[in-house]
Parts: structure tokens; C-alpha cells; sequence
């Protein structure tokens, strides 16, 4: 399981990282209980700031995702977000919609691309 | 068989074993194909320039560092002193990673042309337990082992005793067990593209790494028990025999796993770029971090230091 992380990518370093963990959550693949490695070990493993992977935990314990335990690592705590408002999520969602009109997508292409990813996430079971 | 016969057989089971390792290894650097050279990329044309001179380089160091065992153990066979012959350890110890590990690093940064620039890298999620990695029992049993040792040593040994052998042989099994945590710990962001390969070539390199060392400290460890039960009871016949078994079962033990690594490391990194040819922006992609080479040389140097204390 893994998070891909890209240099070229304009969100920081911490939002890529959580939401690689967010995104591996909602497709499933990490469940409710299941570890996840320590600060040391992520910063270690990517040569970054310890202070970069604890924004990004931290970013995680927020939302209910994660519990962090001191010296023991972080645990998924639950495989919804709490506390999060629909108006919230609409703004990254217009952002994104907003880049695709200015790529010059079409209403029905950008349209079948939210439909791939509502179907990728359907087949993994997760969403309601 | 006498004592001096015993030595000379064990002496040459050694030689003729470390053999196989410059067999095994002859054509190490070459191992990824032409466009490389001890893992790091090389320029078109590197073998038809200087190329060949770090080829010859290499095999030379290999020729050298048998001849160097070789020399150590018709040094002790030559002086009838069977007692001399657990300073084979550490010299087999040492030579072995300075050039199977000390070597490729030095070339890395003197031949290679540059690596392949990553945009992206694939962080592994899942969490390493020394648990996993390292066998607490095993820890144990070999500390009871090297205990057990010295009480025989300092309670039956006599006053012909010499600490030399003990001393060396203990730092090299317990002084290990950092660097091992050390590489259990370790680990680094992966090439996005054929991932899970990597990871898995990844994971057969550590553990090979790791039961190397583990072998490397027990065939150091039993070395010290045999020293030990010889010193203790000097007349008993079966215990030369018994002390002898254990060097040279524990050091064929060693070089299977040597082999068997080697093995394992080539099948599950065909095909594969090696990562030491990687690069990206936040940092060197590789197994060996700042950590494991800060142990290694400390490591060197402690047994550095003990061999010229005790070179009498």
C-alpha cells in the first residue's frame, strides 16, 4: 500500500501525503484499526521534515480518521470523516471543476471523468 | 588426528569456501548490464574506456582479499598455535565489507554519470516492526552463548588465556546488533512505476542483509564458546574436535546464507533498475541511510582499534 507522492503537484507535501492516506481509506484499502507508520519512519522513508508527516497526521486526526499514540504510531480510527460539511467539500470540488473548464474539458467528459471516479470507489464497496 | 592436523584441515575448508566467494562475486558490478556498474548508471562507452580499469579494480581487490585470508591462516597453521585461529573472524569479517560494500559506494560517486531524476515516488504505508526483522530469541540464546564463554573462560581458562581472541569475537557478535536495528528500521520512498516489485526487492535485500549478519555473529559467537571449551578443558580430545566443528560448521553456515542471499537479491530484482540510480527531489532512494554507514564505520574502527591493542 502506498501513497504517491509528486514533486510537480502544487498541494504541499502534507496535503499530498493526507490525502493519499484519505483517498487509500475511502477506496478501503486501509480500514478501521489498521497501523500506520510512525513520524520517523514516513520522514525517514522520504527524507523530509518530521514536522511535514505530523501536519499531515495531525490533518487526519481532525477530521476522526486517525488516532495519533504517542510513541506507537497512528491507528485508522474510523473510515469517516467527522465533523466536515458539505459546503466545505464543495469548495476543492469546484476548484477541480474549475480546472477542468479552463483544460477545455467538456461538460460531458468532465462529467464521465466524476462518474469513473464515483464508479472506482462503488466497486471497492465504500460508498453509500 | 592431531591438533595441527585438525587446524591445517579447518584452515583450508576456510580458504577453499572463501574461494567460492570471489567466484560468486567476480562479475558483482556487472550484474544490472552494460549501462551500469555497481548499481550506479555509467556513460555509453564506460567499458570500452575506464571502464575496464575499475573492472580489473575490483577483481583485484577480490584476488587480494582471499590472499589475505590465505595468509592469515598459513600464518596461524605456521605457528602450530591453534589458539591463533579465531583472528581468521574478524579479518574475514572486515575484508568482506570493505570490498563487497565499501567498494561499490566508492565507485558510485566516482563513476557514475548521473541519476534518473524522479518527479514521483511511492511511499510505503506499511509500518516495520523490529519484530518482524530481528529474532529476540535468537538474541538471547547467542548472548547466553558468549555469557556462558567468558565464565568458562575466567574460571577454568588458566593463566594461558589470551583475551585477544574473546574480546574481538564479542564485539564483532554483539556490536552488531545496532547496526542491525539499524537496518531493520530502514527504508525509503520507492519508484512509482513497478512499485510492489521494488518493494519486494527492497525487503529481500534487508532480510539477506540481515541474516548475514546474524550468521556473521554467530559464527563469531560459537568461535568464542569453541576457544572457550578448548582453553577450559585443554586435554580432552573430543572437545578440539568439537571446537574445530563448530568454526567451520558456522562459517559454511555463513557462506550458504551469503549465497542464498545473493541468490534471492538477483531473482527478485531482475528486470529491475537498480535504485541506487534513482534520484528525486527530497531525497537519495536507497537502503544504506546516513545511519547504517555512521554504524559501519564506527563499527570498523572499534574492531580497528582492538586488533592493534591486541596485535601481540
Amino acid at each position: 500500500m502506498f501513497v504517491t507522492i509528486d514533486s510537480s503537484d502544487p498541494r504541499p507535501l502534507y496535503r499530498q501525503i493526507a490525502d493519499g492516506i484519505k483517498d487509500l481509506i475511502a477506496r478501503g484499502e486501509l480500514s478501521e484499526g489498521m497501523a500506520l507508520p510512525g513520524l520517523r519512519q514516513l520522514s525517514g522513508d522520504l527524507g523530509v521534515n518530521l514536522n511535514t508527516i505530523a501536519t499531515a497526521y495531525r490533518e487526519l486526526q481532525d477530521e476522526g480518521l486517525v488516532k495519533i499514540r504517542h510513541g506507537s504510531g497512528a491507528v485508522v480510527s474510523s473510515t469517516r470523516s467527522h465533523d466536515v460539511q458539505v459546503d466545505e467539500l464543495r469548495k476543492p470540488l469546484r476548484a477541480a471543476l474549475t480546472r477542468f473548464v479552463l483544460a477545455g474539458a467538456t461538460h460531458a467528459e468532465i462529467l464521465s471523468v466524476v462518474q469513473r471516479e464515483l464508479d472506482s470507489l462503488d466497486s471497492k464497496g465504500v460508498t453509500r | 588426528m592431531s591438533a595441527s592436523l585438525l587446524s591445517l584441515v579447518s584452515g583450508l575448508t576456510i580458504v577453499a569456501l572463501e574461494i567460492l566467494i570471489v567466484w560468486r562475486n567476480w562479475s558483482f558490478p556487472l550484474k544490472h548490464g552494460p549501462g551500469y556498474f555497481a548499481g550506479a548508471a555509467v556513460a555509453e562507452g564506460f567499458y570500452e574506456s575506464g571502464g575496464r580499469r575499475w573492472l580489473t579494480g575490483y577483481r583485484t581487490l577480490l584476488i587480494v582479499r582471499w590472499l589475505l585470508l590465505a595468509g592469515v591462516v598459513t600464518v596461524v597453521i605456521g605457528s602450530g598455535d591453534w589458539s591463533r585461529m579465531p583472528v581468521i573472524a574478524p579479518v574475514a569479517v572486515v575484508s568482506f565489507l570493505a570490498v563487497q560494500l565499501g567498494y561499490p559506494l566508492l565507485t558510485r560517486y566516482a563513476v557514475g554519470s548521473g541519476r534518473t531524476a524522479l518527479q514521483k515516488a511511492a511511499l510505503p504505508l506499511k509500518r516495520r516492526r523490529l519484530g518482524e526483522y530481528l529474532s529476540w530469541r535468537s538474541e538471547v540464546l547467542m548472548l547466553t552463548v558468549i555469557t556462558a564463554s567468558w565464565v568458562l573462560l575466567l574460571t577454568l581458562g588458566g593463566p594461558a588465556v589470551s583475551l585477544a581472541c574473546p574480546v574481538i569475537t564479542t564485539y564483532i557478535a554483539l556490536a552488531r546488533l545496532p547496526g542491525q536495528i539499524i537496518v531493520a528500521r530502514s527504508g525509503c520512498a520507492l519508484p512509482p512505476e513497478q512499485t510492489s516489485e521494488y518493494e519486494h526487492w527492497m525487503e529481500v535485500r534487508k532480510r539477506s542483509s540481515l541474516r548475514f549478519m546474524s550468521a556473521m555473529a554467530w559464527f563469531n559467537a560459537l568461535t568464542l564458546a569453541s576457544y572457550a571449551v578448548r582453553q577450559s578443558w585443554p586435554a580432552e580430545p573430543w572437545v578440539l574436535w568439537m571446537a574445530v566443528a563448530a568454526i567451520v560448521v558456522s562459517f559454511a553456515v555463513m557462506m550458504v546464507i551469503v549465497f542464498r542471499g545473493l541468490h534471492r537479491m538477483e531473482e527478485a530484482g531482475r528486470g529491475l533498475k537498480p535504485l541506487e540510480s534513482f534520484s528525486w527531489p527530497f531525497r537519495r532512494v536507497g537502503l544504506s541511510g546516513r545511519g547504517s554507514v555512521v554504524w559501519a564505520v564506527c563499527y570498523c574502527l572499534g574492531l580497528a582499534v582492538l586488533l592493534v591493542v591486541f596485535r601481540g
